[in-house]
C-alpha cells in the first residue's frame, strides 16, 4: 500500500503530462487532417483551372497568330504604298523646285534689268542737267548698303570715271546760264566723296 | 547706186540737223550762224564729254538699283516661300 501511493505520488506529474501530450498530439492530427482536406481542394479546383486554361487559351492564341499574321501582311501593303507615295511626294517636290527655279530667276532678273534700266535713264536725263552732277544724292546709295548681297557695288565703287575732254583754249563762248549740257558752261567734275 | 543714194539721202539729213540746230543755237545766244559754226567742233567735244560723263554715272546706278532690287525681290521670294518646320 504504501509502495502503491508512492508511485501514485510520484508519477502523478507524469501523467498529467502524458495526457497533455496525447491531447495535443490528437489536437495537432486533427489540425494536419482539416489542413491537408482543404489543400486536397484547393488543388483539385487548380488542376480543374488549368484545364479550362488549356482548353480556351490555345484556341485564343491561335487566332491571335492569324489576326497578327493578317496584320503584318497588310502592313507590308501599306509599306509599298508609303514608298509609293513618298517617291510621289519628292518628284513633286522636285517639279515644285524646278518650276519655282525657272520662274522666280527670270522674275528676278527681269525686275533687276527694269529697275536699272528706270534708274539709269532716271540719273542719264536728271544728274548733271544743271551743270552739278554730284550734289543730288542717289536714293539707291542709302539702299545699296542695305542690301547684303556680298560683292554687290563693289566694282560700281570702283568704276572709273573719265572727265570730258579738255576745252580747247578760246573755243568756249560766252553763252547765257540754262542752255543745258549741250551749250551751257562745262560741268564740274564730281568730287571722289560724292562720285558713286 | 545704193550707195549712193544712202550718202545723199545721209548728208541731206545731217544737214538738216546741222541747219536746224544752228538756227536754235543763235536764236538762244544771239550769236551769228557763223559764230555757231565755228563752235561746233568744241560743242560737239563738249557733248561728248558730258554724255559720257553722265552714261557713266547712269551705268552706275543702273547696276546698283539692279542688284538692290534683285535682292529685295530675293528676299520676297524668300518670305513667302512655305517653310519646312510645319510652321505657319
Amino acid at each position: 500500500m504504501t509502495s502503491a501511493v508512492w508511485i501514485v505520488g510520484v508519477s502523478a506529474p507524469s501523467m498529467a503530462l502524458r495526457y497533455a501530450a496525447a491531447f495535443f498530439l490528437v489536437a495537432v492530427g486533427i489540425g494536419l487532417i482539416y489542413a491537408l482536406v482543404r489543400l486536397g481542394g484547393a488543388l483539385g479546383r487548380a488542376e480543374h483551372l488549368l484545364a479550362d486554361v488549356d482548353t480556351e487559351v490555345v484556341p485564343l492564341l491561335k487566332q491571335a497568330t492569324e489576326t497578327l499574321d493578317g496584320v503584318n501582311t497588310e502592313l507590308d501593303k501599306i509599306d509599298v504604298v508609303m514608298t509609293s507615295v513618298v517617291d510621289a511626294t519628292e518628284k513633286v517636290d522636285q517639279t515644285t523646285r524646278a518650276v519655282e527655279s525657272a520662274i522666280s530667276v527670270p522674275a528676278k532678273k527681269a525686275a533687276a534689268f527694269g529697275a536699272g534700266i528706270s534708274q539709269a535713264v532716271s540719273t542719264f536725263f536728271n544728274r548733271g542737267a544743271d551743270g552739278e552732277p554730284a550734289d543730288e544724292e542717289s536714293p539707291w546709295d542709302g539702299e545699296a548698303s542695305a542690301a547684303a548681297q556680298p560683292g554687290a557695288g563693289s566694282d560700281v565703287s570702283q568704276a572709273s570715271w573719265s572727265p570730258p575732254p579738255a576745252e580747247p583754249a578760246g573755243a568756249a563762248p560766252e553763252t547765257p546760264a540754262g542752255q543745258g549740257w549741250a551749250g551751257g558752261p562745262q560741268p564740274a567734275p564730281p568730287s571722289e566723296e560724292s562720285r558713286p | 547706186m545704193k550707195l549712193l543714194g544712202t550718202l545723199v539721202f545721209g548728208s541731206v539729213l545731217a544737214g538738216v540737223g546741222v541747219a536746224y540746230y544752228v538756227r536754235e543755237r543763235s536764236q538762244t545766244t544771239g550769236q551769228s550762224y557763223l559764230e555757231v559754226l565755228r563752235q561746233l567742233p568744241s560743242d560737239v567735244r563738249r557733248g561728248y564729254g558730258e554724255a559720257q560723263r553722265r552714261a557713266q554715272l547712269a551705268l552706275n546706278d543702273g547696276l546698283r538699283a539692279a542688284r538692290l532690287r534683285e535682292q529685295q525681290v530675293h528676299n520676297d521670294l524668300i518670305a513667302a516661300a512655305p517653310r519646312n518646320d510645319g510652321a505657319v
